[in-house]
């Protein structure tokens, strides 16, 4: 093997190297073969070895010393990291609890409102009729104002319902957009 | 050589090589491939190991048109070097009582 041959074979083997690591082996044999007197095209004696087994231990090196550089340093920011998460979870909890009192008690108005809204609605429909099923001798005004009051509980009734077929359709199509989202992020 | 010249045992032959004086590749390799039966392709892994750890510092020089990377040992270097004698020290005497003729019997 003549010594262009050696170096074309052993940065071949060694083409998994950082660049400017493989660039020190070259420069340390060059020198080697400079010193020894091995011109490019001689032969290359026999006590350098052979490029494949010089490879394997520049790599097997390497390899070693990576493993020294991230044994003690991988487990344990896990365990520390987990210990954090724990802590900062006891720590946030006096503030966790009012804010999600905040959110409960948020939830409940929003339904106490609507309620209420439904309670307006019926009670527009039904107390003006009870009182004109009830009441003899009341007069015609009295009839016509009474029914005004039925007929605007009868709107109120129809736009609450639309405005609640409204907001639940907003967030049926906001949950299916979410999942369709969430799944498609698992796909990838 | 019934014995290999590898690993710690390297380490220990090069420094103890160049604490007598800053010494580049090509003389290094010589001087344990005379001592020992060793080849050209175990002084590279070494040598960047050693300089890697800080044991070894390296600085280049021309000589006759070419360049000739010196290699000299550091405080650190030094410390390891001692630890390995004080070891071997210690050693040699477990070999020598085992093999009898030993200083202790």
């Amino acid at each position: 093997m003549t010594r262009e041959e050696f170096m074309t074979a052993l940065g071949r083997y060694l083409k998994k190297l950082p660049e400017d690591e493989l660039e020190q082996v070259r420069v340390y044999y060059h020198e080697m073969f400079e010193e020894a007197g091995v011109g490019r095209y001689d032969q290359v004696p026999a006590h350098f070895g052979d490029p494949k087994r010089i490879a394997l231990e520049i790599l097997s090196q390497n390899a070693k010393d990576d493993i020294n550089r991230e044994g003690p340093s991988t487990e344990e920011p896990l365990i520390k990291n987990k210990w954090i998460i724990i802590a900062l979870g006891i720590m946030a909890l006096p503030l966790g609890i009012p804010l999600l009192g905040t959110l409960l008690g948020g939830l409940i108005g929003i339904v106490a409102i609507v309620f209420a809204l439904i309670l307006t609605g019926i009670s527009l429909i039904f107390f003006p009729a009870i009182i004109i099923i009830n009441g003899s001798g009341l007069g015609i005004a009295s009839i016509a104002f009474l029914s005004g009051f039925i007929l605007l509980g009868i709107g109120f009734c129809l736009l609450l319902i639309r405005i609640i077929i409204i907001i639940v359709e907003a967030l049926a199509r906001w949950i299916s957009h979410r999942a369709n989202g969430r799944s498609g992020a698992n796909h990838e | 050589m019934a014995f290999p010249v590898q690993g710690t045992w390297l380490d220990f032959c090069v420094l103890s090589i160049i604490k007598n004086g800053d010494t580049y590749g090509y003389e290094l390799t010589q001087k344990l491939m005379s001592l020992f039966n060793l080849s050209e392709s175990t002084f590279y892994p070494v040598l960047r190991r050693l300089s890697k750890d800080g044991e070894l510092t390296t600085y280049d020089r021309a000589f006759d048109g070419r360049n000739r990377r010196y290699y000299s040992i550091t405080p650190r270097g030094l410390e390891a070097l001692n630890r390995y004698e004080y070891e071997w020290a210690i050693f040699k005497n477990k070999i020598d009582t085992m093999i009898g003729g030993g200083e202790n019997d």
